[in-house]
Formats: C-alpha cells, structure tokens, sequence
C-alpha cells in the first residue's frame, strides 16, 4: 500500500513534469497568453479612461469612480470572466482525448502508475503551466494599475485576486479534462467546451436576469463558476457594485466556489480512471 | 542482470558494472587499477517475481462492453520463459485481452496474475515487470526519440546514469543511433515500431507483451524483430505474442492460445495441436508436373475418396484431398500415367498452424 502509494506519487511527479513542459513552452500557451496580455491591458486602458473622463459620462455611478485602483481591477476581473474560460478551455480540451487519438495513452497506461494518477499529473501540469504567465501578467497588471491611479491597493485584496483568478482557471482546465476523458474527437471536445463557457457566460446568466426571482438567480449564481467567481471577487476588492443580494451569506460563495474546485478535481480524476481508456 | 555505472573510489572514474540486485561483484577501475567490491543494490522500484512457474496465469477473465462480451471466461497459462503465440480472427478479443493483462482495462470478472502479481490488487507490480508494445505505438510527436525513452523510463525510478546506458543500449540494438535527436513525428512506421520496442524494453521486463509488433512492417524488419524476440527469450524474457502472422508464430513460438468469439478454443503446443485437430481430418497431397490437361483433373475426379482438388494457376500444381483412411494415391498417380502426364513429385501436405487456425475457428462456428 505504502509502496503504492510512492509509485502513484512519483508517476504523478513525471506526468506533471512532461505535461508542464510540454504546455508551458507550446505555441498555443504563447499565443494565449498574448491574447490574455492584450485583455488584461485593454482592461487596464478601458479602466483609466473611464476614471479620466468620468466627469463627462453622464449617469456615472461615482462611487465606483472613487475606488480608483479597485474599480479598474473589477474590470479586470470582469474582462477575465469573460475570456478565462475559454483560454483554458483551449489549453486543455485536448490534455486526454489527443492521448487516445494518437495512441499514446496505451503506452502511459502500462506504466507503474495508476489512472487517478495520470488525471492529477495531467491537471497538475496544464495549471502549473498556465499559471506562471497567468500570474505573472495579473502581477504585473496590478503594479500597473496602482502606477496609472497613483493610489495603493491592500495587499490581501491585490493577492486574492491573482489566487481567485487562477483557481477560476483551474476550475475550467477541470471542466475541460473531464470533457477531454469523455470525448472520443478532439473537435468534440473543443465544441463541448465552448458549448459549457457559452452556458456559464451568457447562458445562465440571462436566464437569471429573466427570471425575476431572487431564489433562482441565487441558485442559479451557485451553480456557475463565473458568477461565484465574479461575487467572490467583488467581495475581496470590496466594491460597492456587486450583484450580492444578501440571501446568501458571503462566506458561502467562496466555500462554494473552493467545493467546485475540488468537486471538479474528483470529477476529473474518477471520470478518468472510469473511462478514460 | 541489471546495470549500474558508479564512481572509482579512488580516481572517480565512471564504472559500468553488470550485476543482478543484492550480488557482489569484483570491479578494477581501467583507469587507476584499483580493485573494490560493490554489492549492487537491491532495486527499489523493479518488483521482485513472485515464486511461480507461471509468468502469466489468467483465470476466467471476462470484459462486457454495453453488454456485450468481449473476452469470455477466459482461462490459459504461460510458463516462464515460453514464447507464447496469442491467435485469432479479427474481433476475437485478443487485444481487449492483452489491454487487461497490461491493466490498461480492469475485467469485469476473473483475473491474472503477471509474474505472480494479480493485476486486480496489484496492477503496480505486475506493470513493473512487464513490457509492452502496442499494435500500432503511439507517441508524443513534438518530442524527440531519447527524450521519449527518458520520460518512460523515469517511471521505474531509474537513476540517470543508468537509464543514459541503458538507452543508448537500445538505440544501438534498434539501428537507431543516428535518429535519436529527431522529433518522432518524422519517423516512419518502421521506425516508429522500433522505438516502441525500445519503450517496452527500457524496464529490462521479465515478461514482453507483444500486440501484432510486425503488422504493417517490411520483410527485413519483420526478420529483425523476429531476431530480437529470440535473442530476447534466451536471455530468458517470456514473450506473450499476439500475431496475425501464422508463419511467424509458428517459427518463434514454443506454444499458441487461439481465441474466437472472445473465448480460448484450443491452448496447446502447435505439434500437439496438429495431432488433436488433423489426425481424424482429410489428408493432402500435393502433386507436382510439367502440366496437366483439364481431361487428366477430370479422371481424378472420378476417383472415390477424393473430397476437393485445387490447380494453380500455371496448372503445374494440384492440392487433393483425400477422404481420411482411404489409400487412393498410388490410383491418382496410375491415372495420371494413363493420361500422359509426366509427375514431378508427389508429397503428402502436414498441417499447418494455418490449417490448424483455420480448421479450428471453423470448428468453433
């Protein structure tokens, strides 16, 4: 059992490393994070205009204006929201399925190494992978944002950002390994996930605005990654805008969102020892 | 036997020492002269074979997918150090098999034990001593050959100097040195079997699990595996293989399991299998000439035991068969006479594995 143990520890340590190298030096990470980069300064550039001109946008809420540094990284967050699902969707549909296509699960599979291994090894990888530029560009983009608003931001709430930001990517390279053990095509399994951002993104988020109920759309708003990510994160830089309603205490968001992480994990792992042969 | 390089106590020198685990061998440093003792280590990671006679013992594994069963109670044993040939029609259930012996696939009943290690609860073990090569080996294309080694190799704790010697061992062995810094995505089929030949060799197995290794290969490097899979079992590696290629196994193997319809019909040598299976059946006779006319095939025919005649197409060849226990060849050779035709040769045909195979699979529907 002990030996076990060791063997499925260290097949996880080899894993990891390969898939880390392999993601972090790819040209579709570089390309990403290129992307990200623009975002992340189109955000910023979005920000400090808003703030420069807000004497002349009319029904300006200037309460927001007055957080300064916090309102531009709020709009950080909300340009994330958008496109960070879909980067690590990007990144990771293909972490299982390709495996299978090009047979080289076979050979991984043989190995002295159990599946829920492989699953954590690969998971482990692809975020380790992603999470240096991730943090490096959201690093850099709050020294940015504090030089641009000549005003400090509160280490916790500079820190929570970066580290909910990168579980909220973690949530999604997850979601996409899970789609990637199921999927039999690699075209599948992009569909697949463009198919859940779309339903997390727009999907339920309409849905919730439809229905004029503030059970559901608190239901609704713990079912969805982006919104959890969107209230937690609100919560942290303490903005005085967030679609917090009250019905649910706010410390049960950041439990939830840290359950959808793990549950995902487990998801990803059984889902994979189940059938990812 | 296992390899190990160590420094010379003295000058520091690299060593290469050759040694099973827990052995002590005498070494003298080429360089310095000094002689020292080194008792190799016991590995860590290489799991020990179990006490048995049996590398591979498989108890009525059974595999379902969507209700359907794809191997079916199936049972067999292969000895140590026998070279045992897997066979069956396409659809048989010999990969879903071979994927469970390899704990790729975990059975829906039965089990196996692999060296002794029951691939139920100790699938780790049993996967330390075994090796694999894929019908078709699949790799990570962006990476270069040494580096594939390197990363399979890193799962069985090898330490680098070794698992170094060691590739470099199996480059040398496949031909191929001078490919080794290319990305795998360039290299050919062949090529690309040869690499995963040396994946499934990097863990120095016991037990070589072979799924159809020269389908798709050209002749000289189907002899080349061929070569490789009896150098391999003299040096005492058991070899499960899997082969759509009766001639091959027939040479290499020292006994065959036939698979049908996801269950074992027949596990036996193949002379044995010859004699259980041909001895009540029709004979055959291949007659050889200058040529024969359609009027001399028609004669034959007449003739009371014959069950089937075949010609070849340049007409200088007939394959009968005859009716079991009726003497009849001396009559075909005097109405061969009768009809002018000049007989080269008469030989009775022995059973092929083929005609074994296929006389079984038959038997089997």
């Amino acid at each position: 059992m002990k030996q076990n143990l060791s063997d499925n520890l260290w097949g996880t340590y080899v894993i990891f490393k390969r898939e880390f190298f392999s993601n972090f030096k790819s040209i579709r990470m570089i390309i990403l994070m290129i992307i990200f980069s623009l975002f992340v300064l189109f955000s910023i550039f979005v920000g400090s205009f808003i703030m420069s001109a807000a004497d002349n946008i009319p029904d300006m809420d200037q309460s927001l204006i007055d957080q300064g540094p916090i309102f531009i990284l709020g709009l950080v967050s909300g340009f994330i929201y958008f496109i960070g699902p879909l980067i690590a969707i990007v990144l990771a549909f293909d972490v299982i399925v390709k495996e299978k296509i090009q047979n080289s699960l076979n050979f991984l599979l043989c190995r002295p190494v159990g599946k829920r291994a492989i699953a954590l090894g690969k998971f482990l990888g692809v975020t380790g992978a992603l999470a240096i530029p991730v943090i490096t560009v959201n690093t850099i983009a709050v020294i940015a944002i504090i030089i641009i608003s000549n005003k400090g931001i509160e280490f916790v709430q500079a820190a929570g950002f970066i580290i909910y930001t990168m579980i909220f990517f973690a949530i999604y390279i997850l979601i996409a390994q899970v789609i990637s053990s199921l999927a039999k095509t690699t075209t599948t399994a992009i569909l697949s996930g463009i198919g859940i951002w779309f339903l997390f993104w727009l999907f339920l988020p309409i849905i919730s605005n439809i229905v004029d109920n503030s059970s559901v759309a608190n239901a609704l708003s713990l079912i969805n990654p982006g919104a959890l990510y969107s209230n937690c994160i609100g919560h942290i830089l303490d903005m005085a805008s967030t679609n917090l309603s009250g019905e649910i205490p706010i410390w049960g968001y950041h439990l939830v969102f840290f359950v959808w992480l793990f549950s995902f994990l487990l998801l990803a792992i059984e889902i994979f020892h189940r059938k990812g042969d | 036997m296992a390899t190990k390089i160590i420094k010379c106590p003295q000058c520091k020198n690299k060593v290469t020492v050759q040694a099973n685990p827990g052995e002590k061998t005498y070494i003298t440093c080429p360089q310095c002269n000094t002689k020292c003792v080194f008792t190799f280590p016991e590995e860590k990671t290489i799991a020990k074979t179990a006490d048995t006679s049996f590398a591979i013992e498989v108890e009525g594994l059974v595999k379902m997918f969507n209700g359907f069963k794809a191997v079916d109670n199936v049972s067999f044993k292969v000895k140590t150090g026998e070279i045992f040939g897997f066979l069956g029609p396409n659809g048989a259930g010999k990969t879903t098999t071979i994927k469970m012996l390899t704990s790729i696939l975990k059975p829906n009943q039965g089990t196996a034990r692999i060296g002794g290690f029951d691939i139920r609860t100790n699938a780790i073990d049993a996967k330390k001593i075994i090796g694999f090569m894929p019908d078709v080996p699949g790799f990570y294309g962006e990476m270069k050959a040494e580096d594939v080694l390197h990363f399979y190799a890193e799962f069985y704790k090898i330490d680098k100097d070794t698992r170094n010697t060691k590739i470099n061992e199996l480059f040398e062995m496949m031909q191929l040195e001078d490919f080794r810094r290319k990305k795998v995505k360039t290299y050919s089929r062949g090529m690309k079997q040869k690499l995963g030949f040396c994946v499934a060799l990097i863990n120095d197995p016991k037990i070589l699990i072979l799924d159809e290794p020269t389908i798709g290969l050209d002749p000289q490097t189907i002899h080349f595996f061929r070569k490789m899979f009896m150098t391999l079992n003299q040096k005492g590696v058991t070899i499960f293989l899997s082969s759509h290629i009766l001639s091959e196994v027939q040479e290499i193997c020292t006994k065959v399991g036939i698979i049908n319809h996801g269950r074992i019909i027949a596990v036996d040598t193949i002379d044995e299998l010859g004699k259980k299976t041909m001895s009540r059946k029709n004979k055959k006779v291949l007659i050889t000439f200058e040529n024969i006319t359609q009027k001399a095939i028609d004669a034959i025919k007449k003739i009371s035991g014959i069950i089937d005649i075949q010609t070849n197409e340049s007409k200088k060849r007939l394959e009968i068969e005859i009716e079991s226990g009726k003497n009849i060849i001396p009559i075909i050779n005097q109405t061969l006479v009768e009809n002018n035709i000049g007989v080269n040769r008469i030989e009775s045909k022995e059973a092929t594995l083929e005609d074994i195979f296929l006389s079984l699979v038959r038997k089997d529907k």
